[in-house]
C-alpha cells in the first residue's frame, strides 16, 4: 500500500436562510443538534477530518458556513472562491428553498472554480409529513442538470439528511470526499503532509463509522 | 459657591425630566387634582375591570380615562417637584444653620451629605417603608416593641420621612394588609431557620442585645431578592417570598409606562442561574480562555495603562517563586502574605480608580444637566449633549460654559475631550448609560410621537413585497437571536422571553421605517445587545426606556452612528460590496501596523476579509467575547467623528489583543477556529480601557498611512 496521505479541502455551504446549514455542520463536526441555534452572521468556520481507509488518505474539510439571507449573496463569491466543494442546502418542507438551491447551483456552474464538487442536499428529512419537495421532482431536475453540465463537469451529488436525527449527514461528507480529486491537492499540500500521522489517529477516533 | 455645586443631586433631580414626562406637557397646572387619583393599581387590573371602570366612571369614554391618568401622572410629577423644592429649601436652611451654629464649613457638610448614598432599589425602599408602617402600628396597637436599631436599618432624614408620610396615604390600606402578610412570612422564616439549624433569636420581639443577629434585617434581605439570589431552604417559602415581593412591587408609584411594559429585572437572578445580562450559564468551554496578549510583551503604542498589569505580573512571579522554592513554610507564608498584600493593594487601586471615574461621571452628568437646561426652543430639540456630543464642541453652548472654556476660542474641543477621555477610560457607567445613549445617538431629536405605533401597524398589514421579505426574514431570525439569554428565550418554558416581543416589534417597525434597508442578519444581534445594555442601565438606576424610545435609539444607531458607504446606510443591501472593498483596506492597515501578524496570516493563506466582514456586519458582537466590552465599544462609536475609521481602529485593536494567540497557531484552520470561538463568549478577557486606548492610538496612526489603490 502507498504512503498515507493527507489532504485539505475548502468546502462552502450555501442555501436559503434557516434551511439548517449550520445544523448540518454542527452535526458533522460536533455530533450535536441544538434547537436554538443562533442565526449565522456573515459566515462561520469549522473544520473536521475524515479518513478514507480504502485509499489510505485523511481528508480535512475547512468548512465555511455562510449566512443565508438573500442580501449576503454578493459576498458568496468570497467564500466559494478557491472552494473545492459546495453544499447547496434546501429544506424538504419548503419549495422556495429548493428553488433557491437551484439558483446557487446555477451560479456555481457559471462562476465557481473549475472542478468544484457540488452536492444538492435536502435537510429536515425527519419532517416527512410536511414534505413539499418530492424526490421525483429533484430527480427530474438533476437529469436536466446533468445534461446541461455535460460529462466533464462531474456529477452533482444528491442526498437527503436530517441534522436533527443525524441521519445521512456523514454520508454527504463521505460522498464528497470520494468525489474530490485526491491526487492533485494532496501533491500541492506537501507542507501539511508532515503533520499527517498525528492527524490521522485523531480522525479515526472521531469517526469510527466510515 | 452656587447651590447647585453643593447639592448637585438635588439639582439633577429637579432639572432632569424623565423621558416619559414629555408626554404630559400641559400637566403642571393641575395640582388641585391630586386627590382624584384613579391610577394606583390600574395596571394590575384585568381588562374586564378596566372596561368596567371606563363604563362606570367615565361614561364609556376611554379618552376620559387616559386624560385622567395623564393628569394623575402630572399631578404626581408636580407633587414631586414641590417635594424636591421643599427638600432643597430645607437643606439650604440646614446648611446655613450648620455653618452658623455648628461651625461646619460648606465643604464639610457637602462631603457628608454626598456620602449618603441614595437608595435606588425600590424594593429596599418599599420594605423600609413597610417596616416603618409596622413599627408605627406596633407601637400604637400593642406593647410589643422592637429595638431601635432594628426598626429602621438606616437612619433617614426628616425630609424623607415627610415624603414617606405623604406617599403613604393613597395606599395606606394595602400597606396594612401587606404588613400582616409579611409578618406571616416572617413567622415562617423563623420556623425555617430553626428547622435548618440557623441561629434564631429566642424571643424576637424582646431582643435587646445588639450583638445578637437580629432576624429583621435578614428577613428584609430575603425581601430584596431582586438584587442577589438568596438560598431558600424550601420551595414553598420561595413562592411565599416572591408573592411578598410582588406585593411590595405593586405598591410602587404607578406610571403610565409600566402598563404593558414587559420589563422584568427580577427574572435574572431568581428563576435562572444567569449572569447579569441574562445569559444562562451553559458554557462548558469557559475554562478554555486563551492567553491574552499582555501589553508589556509588545511594542506598546500607548504608555498609560501599563502600571496595573505590570504589578499583576510581579505577583504571578512571586507566586511562581513560592511554588518552586522548598525553603520552608515560613518563607512561603511570608511570600504569600506579601502577595496577598499586593493583591489587596491592587484591588484597592482598582476600586479607587473606578470610584474616581464614577465620581467624575457623576460630576459631568450633574453639571451637564444643571447648566444644560434648555434656554431656547432650539436647545430643547438638540438635547444637552446632542448627537455625538456635538454641543460640547459648539461655541457658547451652555455645556462649554460649564467646563469653563467659553473664552478659550483657540481650544474648542477641550470639553469634548473630557467626555472622550472618560468614555475611553471607563466607558459610560450603567446608571448614566440610558440617558447618554439617548442623547449621544441623537435619538432624542429623532423621536416623533406616535410614529412608532403607526410603523408597527404598517408592518403588520403590508402588501409591499420588499417589506414582506424583510418581515419573513425577521420571523426566521427572532428565535435565533441570543437564544441563550433569558430576556429573549425562556429556557424553562421553551417560550419567548420577556423582551422577545419588543425585539420583534422594533425590527419590524424599522423595516417599515426604512424599507430600502429593511432587515439584515446582524441587526438582530445588535439590537439584542443594545437591549441588554439598556436593561443593565435600568437595573442600576438609569432612566427607564420605553419600547418606543428603544426603537428610536436603535434607528439612530443604525442610521447615524454606524458608518456609511458612499452615502449608503451600513446595512443597505448595496453597501455589502463596499464593505468588502473596505475590508481590503483593513488588510493594508494591518500589514503596516502589525507587520509580524500580517506576515504570519499571509503565510498561512488566511483570508482576512472573510473574518473582518463578519465582525463588521455584526457590529463587533462577533469580535469580542464580553458584553461589557462590547458596550464600551458602542459608547466609543457614539462619539466617533468618523465611524468608518473607528471600525478599522476597533478591528485592529481586536487583532492586537489576539495577536499573541494568532501568531502561536501554525495552521490556518486553527486561526479561523480561534476567531469562530470568539462569538461564543470564549475569547480572551480584554480590559476595556486597554482596548479603547489601543484603538485610539491606532485611529491616530491610520491617518498617517498612505493606501495603495486597490488592484
Amino acid at each position: 500500500m502507498s504512503e498515507p496521505r493527507f489532504a485539505s479541502f475548502k468546502l462552502v455551504l450555501l442555501g436559503e436562510s434557516a434551511v439548517g446549514k449550520s445544523s448540518i455542520v454542527h452535526r458533522f463536526v460536533k455530533n450535536t443538534f441544538d434547537d436554538m441555534r443562533e442565526s449565522t452572521i456573515g459566515a462561520a468556520f469549522l473544520t473536521q477530518t475524515i479518513s478514507l481507509p480504502e485509499v489510505n488518505t485523511t481528508i480535512k474539510f475547512e468548512i465555511w458556513d455562510t449566512a443565508g439571507q438573500e442580501r449576503y449573496k454578493s459576498l458568496a463569491p468570497m467564500y466559494y472562491r478557491n472552494a473545492n466543494a459546495a453544499l447547496c442546502v434546501y429544506d424538504i418542507t419548503s419549495k422556495a428553498s429548493f428553488a433557491k438551491a437551484q439558483d446557487w447551483i446555477k451560479e456555481l456552474n457559471r462562476q465557481a472554480p473549475e472542478g468544484i464538487v457540488v452536492a444538492l442536499v435536502g435537510n429536515k428529512a425527519d419532517l416527512v409529513d410536511e414534505r413539499q419537495v418530492d424526490e421525483a421532482d429533484v430527480e427530474s431536475y438533476l437529469q436536466d442538470l446533468r445534461a446541461q453540465r455535460g460529462e466533464s463537469a462531474g456529477d452533482v451529488i444528491h442526498l437527503e439528511c436530517s441534522a436533527k436525527s443525524g441521519d445521512g449527514v456523514l454520508d454527504i461528507f463521505n460522498s464528497i470526499a470520494q468525489a474530490l480529486p485526491l491526487e492533485e491537492p494532496a501533491a500541492k499540500s506537501q507542507q501539511s503532509k508532515r503533520v499527517d500521522l498525528n492527524r490521522r489517529q485523531q480522525t479515526t477516533l472521531q469517526l469510527g463509522c466510515c | 459657591m452656587p447651590r447647585s455645586d453643593l447639592f448637585p443631586e438635588l439639582a439633577v433631580k429637579s432639572q432632569s425630566k424623565p423621558i416619559h414626562a414629555l408626554r404630559s406637557k400641559d400637566g403642571y397646572s393641575s395640582s388641585q387634582e391630586i386627590n382624584g387619583l384613579v391610577s394606583d393599581n390600574l395596571h394590575n387590573s384585568s381588562d374586564a375591570q378596566i372596561a368596567k371602570l371606563v363604563n362606570l366612571k367615565f361614561n364609556s369614554n376611554a379618552f376620559a380615562l387616559i386624560r385622567q391618568l395623564s393628569q394623575d401622572l402630572s399631578a404626581k410629577e408636580t407633587e414631586l417637584i414641590l417635594l424636591r423644592e421643599e427638600k432643597s429649601r430645607r437643606e439650604n436652611e440646614l446648611l446655613r444653620l450648620c455653618n452658623e451654629f455648628g461651625n461646619l464649613s460648606y465643604v464639610e457638610v457637602d462631603r457628608r451629605l454626598n456620602a449618603l448614598k441614595p437608595e435606588k432599589n425600590v424594593h429596599k425602599v418599599v420594605s423600609a417603608m413597610v417596616l416603618d408602617a409596622m413599627a408605627i402600628s406596633d407601637s400604637q396597637g400593642s406593647n410589643e416593641r422592637l429595638p431601635k436599631d432594628v426598626q429602621r436599618p438606616k437612619p433617614q432624614s426628616r425630609n424623607k420621612r415627610t415624603a414617606l408620610r405623604r406617599t403613604q396615604q393613597p395606599f395606606h390600606k394595602e400597606e396594612k394588609s401587606a404588613s400582616t402578610q409579611n409578618r406571616k412570612s416572617l413567622a415562617e422564616a423563623t420556623d425555617i431557620r430553626s428547622s435548618v439549624g440557623l441561629p434564631v433569636s429566642p424571643n424576637l420581639h424582646d431582643t435587646q442585645n445588639p450583638k445578637e443577629e437580629p432576624i429583621w434585617p435578614r428577613w428584609l434581605h430575603w425581601l430584596n431578592q431582586s438584587e442577589e439570589s438568596v438560598d431558600l431552604p424550601n420551595k414553598s417559602t420561595d413562592i411565599q417570598n416572591k408573592s411578598s415581593i410582588e406585593n411590595s412591587r405593586n405598591k410602587s408609584v404607578v406610571e403610565l409606562e409600566s402598563m404593558g411594559d414587559s420589563f422584568s429585572p427580577i427574572l435574572t437572578s431568581t428563576i435562572f442561574d444567569a449572569d447579569k445580562f441574562g445569559f444562562v450559564n451553559d458554557k462548558p468551554l469557559q475554562n478554555l480562555k486563551c492567553k491574552t496578549s499582555s501589553l508589556q510583551d509588545m511594542p506598546s503604542p500607548v504608555e498609560s495603562p501599563v502600571s496595573i498589569s505590570k504589578s499583576a505580573t510581579e505577583i504571578n512571579l512571586t507566586l511562581a517563586n513560592v511554588e518552586n522554592s522548598e525553603s520552608g513554610k515560613a518563607l512561603t507564608t511570608l511570600a504569600l502574605s506579601q502577595s496577598l498584600d499586593k493583591l489587596k493593594l491592587l484591588n484597592e487601586q482598582y476600586l479607587a480608580t473606578s470610584e474616581m471615574h464614577l465620581k467624575q461621571w457623576d460630576i459631568l452628568m450633574r453639571q451637564a444637566q444643571t447648566s444644560g437646561s434648555p434656554k431656547s426652543d432650539q436647545d430643547v430639540s438638540l438635547g444637552t449633549f446632542g448627537l455625538k456630543a456635538q454641543n460640547l464642541k459648539k461655541q457658547g453652548s451652555s455645556l462649554r460654559k460649564m467646563f469653563g472654556h467659553e473664552d478659550e476660542l483657540s481650544d474648542d474641543s477641550k470639553s469634548f475631550k473630557f467626555l472622550q477621555r472618560l468614555i475611553y477610560e471607563s466607558g459610560i457607567p450603567p446608571k448614566h448609560r440610558n440617558y447618554l445613549w439617548f442623547e449621544l445617538s441623537g435619538a432624542k431629536n429623532r423621536a416623533i410621537a406616535g410614529e412608532y405605533q403607526r410603523l408597527l401597524a404598517n408592518s403588520q398589514g403590508t402588501s409591499d413585497p420588499t417589506l414582506i421579505e424583510s418581515i419573513d426574514q425577521i420571523k426566521l431570525d427572532l428565535h435565533r437571536t441570543l437564544p441563550s439569554n433569558i430576556y429573549f428565550n425562556n429556557q424553562k418554558t421553551n417560550g419567548p422571553g420577556p423582551q422577545f416581543a419588543a425585539l420583534k416589534n422594533i425590527l419590524m417597525a424599522f423595516a417599515a421605517y426604512e424599507p430600502n434597508i429593511g432587515y439584515c442578519q446582524g441587526m438582530n444581534k445588535l439590537l439584542g445587545n443594545v437591549m441588554l445594555g439598556v436593561n443593565e442601565s435600568h437595573s442600576h438606576g438609569g432612566s427607564k426606556v420605553s419600547e418606543e424610545n428603544l426603537f428610536w435609539l436603535y434607528v439612530s444607531i443604525v442610521e447615524d452612528i454606524l458608518p456609511c458607504y458612499s452615502e449608503l446606510n451600513f446595512f443597505h443591501p448595496k453597501a455589502m460590496m463596499l464593505l468588502r472593498e473596505d475590508s481590503l483596506i483593513l488588510r493594508q492597515y494591518l500589514n503596516k501596523l502589525m507587520p509580524q501578524l500580517g506576515k504570519h496570516l499571509e503565510s498561512l493563506g488566511v483570508e482576512l476579509e472573510l473574518v473582518v466582514i463578519s465582525w463588521w456586519i455584526g457590529v463587533f458582537t462577533e469580535a469580542v467575547s464580553s458584553i461589557d466590552l462590547w458596550l464600551k465599544l458602542l459608547d466609543g462609536l457614539l462619539i466617533a467623528d468618523n465611524p468608518r475609521i473607528k471600525f478599522h481602529a476597533y478591528t485592529l485593536a481586536a487583532f492586537y489583543f489576539y495577536q499573541r494567540a494568532l501568531c502561536g497557531f501554525k495552521e490556518r484552520d486553527s486561526i479561523y477556529g480561534f476567531i469562530n470561538l470568539l462569538k461564543t463568549g470564549n475569547g480572551p478577557n480584554i480590559k476595556s480601557n486597554e482596548f479603547m486606548s489601543i484603538a485610539a492610538s491606532f485611529e491616530k496612526q491610520i491617518h498617517t498611512i498612505e493606501l495603495k489603490s486597490p488592484s
